[in-house]
């Protein structure tokens, strides 16, 4: 701008302005919070789905295309990636038969991955390792090729490294290379301390990265079955999502799988319409895990179905209880709850209640 | 394929990375994944600004531009998955609101205000005014110069001049040419800087 054009803009700049009122921003800020997800059509370039798609419903529903129809093109990408500056990536979208993948060489990203239907997977590779999710969101930071961390928020990652057997990283869990731990060597395979089998003599590192998948197989019953009941609930099937959690609890009893096979359940009950099931597994996993990390969820779940069954001073109480959780999302929905006990005429509809929806 | 890259963290104001605050383009990307959080954030992070821009824009106001805020939040939170990173996030917002002003306009009567200035001339022989009163007097001039400007060069002005975007951005959220975008600047500090010579003299 010249110096005419400088004066022109200090003027405009003085120029008289009322800032809004507090109270109605406060109000506009709180309409914010309860805005209705937007539903959007996911076309596909081969085939045309025609589905109008949302969140978890979406998975399901495109699920339920899927089996009709088996020669589905998969949606080109799932993730959304947020990368720190200098982090070097290449997303590769999915292609039939083949997975989405991110391949890491640097630097931190953070993804985001919606619901995958049916027959979709979607990868994030390191050189050395090689992270396998189901509707999550995780942070991960490579260094030179080489795996540094990985901490997940939601969902289930299953994180395989050459030479070690798969572990699962639930929401919550953080995996951290440990400090000067050596290159593992081809001749060896090493055992994370989170695994109980014994390394078996004729089993090999996992040699170069497209062959470096570990088979279902060699993952113990427990957390196979885990993984299927993840597998289930993201498309939408949670009757079987519900059996599958319940018998992966059963069998992990003594790990820290029963914690997340619990609340799996208890949430795929829900889901299913089985609000009085739903119930009775949401009191047991409080009793069997007071202060697990999801404690809060599942008490401000199991508060709206309780209202909903007419059980208001039990619902109060866990309403009051989950009200006192870090986690904004829990506080709001908890304080909703109390809002519609002290005025029934504020009660939500039910999407907008529970805080993993 | 090279991946969609969003910047992870805010730069501070100097262009260094601040690495502690989320960027505004990670925080569209999150409302474009359904996280109201990210609107939220979004809308605690910008509100004022665009307050100020739609009572400019839209020539409204403060009480009224509230409720254009409120539709522009919401076409913000519905067009997030439209915003592709080819321009900074606020520069696209700012684009979203000069749309929920232009259908705004385009629905009511122009207000007319109380000074028309174009054309006149100051009167000889009066009464001189003190200074912060003749200074009032001229932005009073200019405000309303600025709501007689057309839609789009108002527009152009007041995303350029008055909240700092590129011409080049403000050219890619409104769906013009560059070029365009300089001609309507033209047009409008021109007509503009007619009001404020007059009120130097």
């Amino acid at each position: 701008m010249n110096r005419d054009d400088d004066q022109l803009a200090r003027a405009l700049e003085e120029l008289p302005y009322t800032p809004p009122r507090a109270d109605r921003m406060d109000e506009l800020r709180a309409s914010l919070g309860a805005l209705p997800p937007v539903v959007r059509p996911r076309v596909n370039k081969k085939l045309w789905i025609g589905s109008a798609i949302a969140g978890v419903a979406a998975a399901a529903a495109l699920a339920a295309i899927a089996l009709r129809e088996p020669a589905v093109q998969p949606a080109e990408h799932r993730a959304a990636i947020h990368a720190a500056s200098g982090a070097r990536f290449v997303h590769k979208k999915a292609e039939l038969g083949a997975p989405e993948v991110v391949e890491l060489s640097h630097g931190t990203v953070h993804v985001e991955v919606a619901p995958l239907a049916q027959g979709e997977r979607m990868l994030l590779r390191t050189l050395d390792a090689e992270l396998e999710v189901h509707g999550t969101r995780f942070d991960v930071v490579a260094v030179d090729d080489r795996l540094q961390l990985a901490e997940v928020f939601e969902g289930v990652v299953e994180l395989r490294r050459a030479g070690e057997l798969p572990v699962l990283l639930r929401a919550g869990s953080r995996w951290e290379r440990p400090k000067a731990q050596p290159e593992p060597k081809p001749e060896t395979a090493q055992v994370e301390a989170a695994q109980t089998e014994p390394v078996r003599e004729e089993q090999r590192p996992l040699p170069k990265r497209k062959k470096a998948i570990a088979k279902a197989e060699e993952l113990p019953a427990h957390e196979r079955i885990f993984r299927d009941a993840w597998a289930a609930f993201a498309r939408g099937d949670m009757s079987q999502a519900a059996e599958l959690f319940a018998e992966a609890e059963a069998k992990g009893a003594n790990s820290s799988l029963a914690e997340d096979a619990a609340y799996g359940r208890a949430l795929a009950l829900e889901r299913a319409g089985k609000r009085q099931e739903a119930i009775v597994e949401m009191e047991r996993f409080l009793a069997r895990h007071p202060l697990g990390t999801r404690a809060g969820e599942v008490s401000v779940s199991l508060a709206w179905l309780l209202l909903d069954a007419g059980r208001n001073e039990d619902a109060r109480a866990h309403f009051e209880r989950a009200a006192k959780s870090s986690v904004p999302r829990i506080q709001v929905s908890a304080e909703r709850g109390l809002e519609s006990l002290r005025d029934p005429r504020t009660r939500t509809d039910p999407q907008d209640r529970s805080p993993s929806r | 394929m090279k991946g969609r890259v969003i910047p992870l963290r805010r730069p501070a104001a100097n262009g260094e990375q601040s690495g502690d605050a989320i960027s505004d383009e990670s925080l569209l990307a999150a409302c474009a994944l359904g996280d109201q959080a990210g609107l939220v954030a979004l809308f605690d992070r910008h509100h004022l600004r665009l307050h100020r821009f739609l009572c400019r824009v839209a020539s409204v106001g403060s009480i009224e531009a509230e409720d254009l805020l409120q539709d522009t939040y919401s076409a913000i939170w519905s067009s997030a998955h439209g915003f592709k990173g080819g321009a900074k996030a606020l520069t696209w917002m700012f684009g979203i609101a000069a749309n929920v002003a232009r259908n705004h306009a385009r629905g009511r009567e122009r207000r007319t205000r109380a000074m028309n200035t174009f054309g006149e001339q100051p009167r000889m022989g009066s009464e001189p005014l003190d200074d912060v009163a003749a200074r009032r007097e001229l932005l009073k001039k200019l405000e309303a110069g600025l709501e007689q400007l057309p839609h789009d060069h108002r527009v152009a002005l007041v995303m350029c001049d008055l909240e700092g975007a590129s011409g080049e951005d403000a050219a890619r959220v409104l769906g013009v040419r560059p070029g365009t975008i300089w001609r309507w600047l033209h047009e409008a500090r021109k007509a503009l800087r007619v009001i404020l010579e007059g009120g130097a003299q």
